[in-house]
């Protein structure tokens, strides 16, 4: 399938990963990486680099905006963000420009297939 | 005329002469013969005389100064001598005199003849003048003196003070009639009052404006007399100059002072009442007459505890004699917070600071009030304002932790609805509980938006595009009713710089509270006036609707946060409202609610926002 991505998604909340994993892989996507904090993301992403990562804002050990920037030092990595705060998209820079989308919790299914789709299309264009 | 009964004849009249004559032995200096005029004033009879010499009655002198004294005499050298001693009484009083001594010769035998004269009459007129003058001259009043017999009546004499007080030597004024200390400024009453006096040779006070030599102003209180011969006719003037320019000065500063004092009693804010030893109010000002609620007259004479409320009311009087007797206190110097009660019986705190003033024979009490009312009032709302603060923080929080379980509940019922086959109950179901979860939100979100700080961004526009703007949002609370907005504005051209986004907020609030308030038909009406203030030049938004307005609660809390009479909202509405137009440096308050012709409507609110 031509329209399907390799997505790692990194949530400190179970069910939220264990939800979003299930309707990205309904959508016909591969989730290659799941993780709960920024560590295991960055670590995992280091042997297996996604095309799509989308993950919340916050977390612990490492919050997902710095794990971002992290996996963007050389190229960019599209990125999905959600946050739990709507004052969030204030801790974006410039420099932040491979963030696709900034979703804000709760998330509604549609908005967030919405979100992926327009990923889609900009990464496979 | 046989030469005794000359010598008798002689003798007589030395005897009977004025002047004392003392007659005694050249050698022995003992008194041969001294006549009446000596006896008698030296208190002493011939016999005892006789016993005595001239340097006894001389208590200043010695027999060898004496001697030497009269040394020139007895050789010869000198025939008079003239000189001034004391000569002592028998009853050990001392009189001045004049000693004019000759050798001569008593029955053949050489002896000095002394005449004598009293002078201490003469001493004494000159004695008395010397004194006079030095008086006249230590004086700190000056004293000028005029002839009024010389043409145009010239200064002849002036003491010290005079020249201090002009400023002028005594050479300077000598011979010139005393106007010229008017210089130019003659325009003065006093000068006429003067001339007549002089011409009716009376006597006169008078002020005048008199210049000193270096051209500066003193006021002179002069007191003019006159000094009349045996004749009774005036030969001087004398007059008197005071000074008064320093009592005129600390008169008009102390008149200032009291001016400035009585002002600062009438305008000051705290209410200042003062009360003798008996607590028998002897003044209030005007503060106090708000304060308190009465009037002067009403308070003045009567017992200070009228002001307070039961139980001080009683106990004040015991108090205040108490403190007299022990000098215990209990407010006097320290201040501390008490109940006043005002004519209408309402109590209310205040703070009282209490002075004590002693005069002469009594004392005073000042006690100065402040109303702490207000003060009380706002500490309550500060207390509340930082339990609102905490408050607000603590929900923001919980706003924010909640949408973790808000996106769970959301993830719950989009998985549930992908399992339930178009069940209608289980659909419907579903449905209420995802619009109950999105209102919770939306509540969260709202407090969140009142906690959170406002960042503004300014933008020109015009107020009416915001307006419309806010009411077409309300769209969905006006679907099927009949409501109308009215605009009552003088142009379109409502230019203002304000956060559109924010300010669209204000108007859909006040939007959305009057369309739940009124029921249909609904009338909202904006008008917009130009108002010019002393802080410029503002926009006067008026809002108003046609429901059954606000209540007298409603009108005191409608701005304060969770305050709200709609069963739905947070309550934070309006104190969202008056945050952001009061971030945009207006203001936003109740209005009358009266329209023009004076018929009650619904709520108003106004805005006033710098153009
Ligand atoms: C004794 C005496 C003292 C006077 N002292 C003053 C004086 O100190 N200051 C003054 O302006 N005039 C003084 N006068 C008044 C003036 O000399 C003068 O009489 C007055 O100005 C009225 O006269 P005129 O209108 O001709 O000036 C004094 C007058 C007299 C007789």
């Amino acid at each position: 399938m031509c329209k399907s991505l390799r997505i790692a998604i990194a949530d400190d909340e179970p069910e939220v990963l264990e939800y979003f994993s299930g309707v990205l892989r309904s959508l016909g996507h591969q989730v290659v990486i799941q993780a709960s904090n920024g560590r295991e993301l960055l670590d995992a992403c280091r042997t297996d680099r996604p095309q799509l990562l989308i993950t919340d804002i916050g977390m612990d050990k490492i919050p997902g905006i710095e794990a971002m920037r992290a996996l963007s030092a050389n190229v960019p990595m599209p990125t999905i963000l959600i946050s739990a705060l709507s004052e969030g998209d204030e801790s974006l820079s410039e420099s932040d420009a491979q963030v696709l989308a900034f979703l804000s919790k709760p998330v509604k299914l549609a908005t967030f297939t919405g979100a992926v789709k327009v990923a889609v299309d900009h990464i496979l264009q | 005329m046989d030469p005794s009964s000359t010598e008798r004849e002689f003798g007589r009249i030395l005897e009977e002469s004025l002047n004392e004559i003392f007659i005694f032995d050249a050698v022995t200096l003992q008194f041969l013969q001294v006549n009446r005029g000596g006896r008698e004033n030296l208190g002493m009879t011939i016999q005892e005389l006789r016993e005595l010499t001239p340097v006894d009655i001389k208590p200043h002198m010695t027999r060898e100064s004496f001697e030497a004294l009269i040394q020139p005499l007895r050789n010869g050298s000198q025939e008079t001598l003239v000189f001034d001693t004391l000569h002592r009484r028998k009853n050990g009083s001392d009189y001045e005199v004049e000693v004019h001594l000759q050798l001569a010769s008593f029955h053949d035998l050489p002896a000095f003849v002394a005449t004598i004269l009293d002078t201490t009459k003469r001493n004494q007129v000159a004695n008395d003048l010397r004194v006079r003058n030095r008086a006249i001259e230590s004086v700190g009043v000056g004293v000028v003196i005029s002839d009024a017999s010389q043409h145009d009546m010239p200064i002849i004499y002036c003491n010290h003070a005079f020249e201090r007080i002009t400023g002028y030597g005594t050479q300077e004024v000598i011979g010139r009639n005393c106007r010229f200390l008017q210089q130019d400024d003659r325009d003065q009453e006093a000068r006429h009052t003067i001339r007549e006096t002089l011409h009716s040779g009376e006597e006169c006070r008078v002020l005048l404006r008199n210049y000193r030599k270096d051209g500066q102003l003193f006021w002179n209180d002069l007191l003019i007399s006159p000094v009349k011969n045996s004749a009774g006719v005036v030969t001087h003037y004398v007059g008197l100059c005071n000074d008064l320019t320093q009592r005129i000065r600390a008169e008009v500063e102390k008149s200032d002072r009291e001016t400035r004092l009585q002002a600062i009693l009438n305008t000051a804010v705290e209410a200042i009442i003062t009360i003798d030893e008996w607590g028998v109010c002897e003044s209030l000002n005007p503060a106090a007459e708000t304060m308190f609620g009465y009037s002067v007259k009403e308070v003045i004479g009567q017992n200070i505890s009228m002001l307070m409320p039961s139980p001080y009311r009683e106990e004040h009087d015991q108090y205040l004699q108490n403190y007299l007797r022990t000098g215990e206190k209990k407010i006097i110097g320290i201040g501390r917070e008490v109940v006043g009660r005002r004519k209408s019986g309402e109590e209310f705190p205040m703070e009282l600071s209490v002075s004590e003033v002693r005069l002469k024979e009594t004392r005073l009490f000042t006690g100065m009030v402040r109303d702490v009312t207000e003060l009380k009032h706002a500490q309550q709302q500060l207390i509340q304002a930082e339990r609102l603060t905490a408050l607000g923080e603590a929900t923001a929080r919980l706003a924010h932790e909640s949408r973790n379980s808000l996106q769970r509940i959301q993830i719950a019922v989009e998985t549930a609805r992908l399992h339930c086959d178009e069940h209608q109950l289980l659909v419907d179901q579903l449905n209420s509980i995802e619009n109950a979860s999105d209102r919770l939100h939306a509540l969260h979100e709202e407090v969140r938006n009142y906690a959170a700080p406002l960042n503004l961004e300014f933008e020109e526009t015009t107020l009416a595009k915001v307006w419309r703007s806010a009411w077409s949002a309300t769209q969905h609370l006006r679907q099927g009713r009949q409501v109308h907005l009215i605009e009552q504005i003088p142009t379109d051209q409502i230019y203002c710089r304000v956060d559109r986004f924010r300010f669209e907020q204000v108007f859909r609030n006040l939007f959305e509270n009057a369309l739940v308030a009124c029921s249909d038909p609904v009338e909202i009406a904006i008008s917009v006036t130009e108002t010019h203030t002393p802080l410029g030049d503002k926009w006067r938004l008026s809002i108003q609707d046609n429901g059954v307005g606000l209540d007298e609660q409603q009108r005191r809390r409608v701005f304060e946060p969770f305050f709200t009479t709609k069963a739905k909202g947070t309550g934070l509405g309006m104190a969202i409202a008056q945050r952001i137009v009061e971030a945009h440096g207006g203001t936003i308050s109740v209005g009358s609610g009266f329209l023009g012709s004076g018929q009650r409507n619904g709520a108003e609110f106004i805005i006033e926002i710098s153009r």
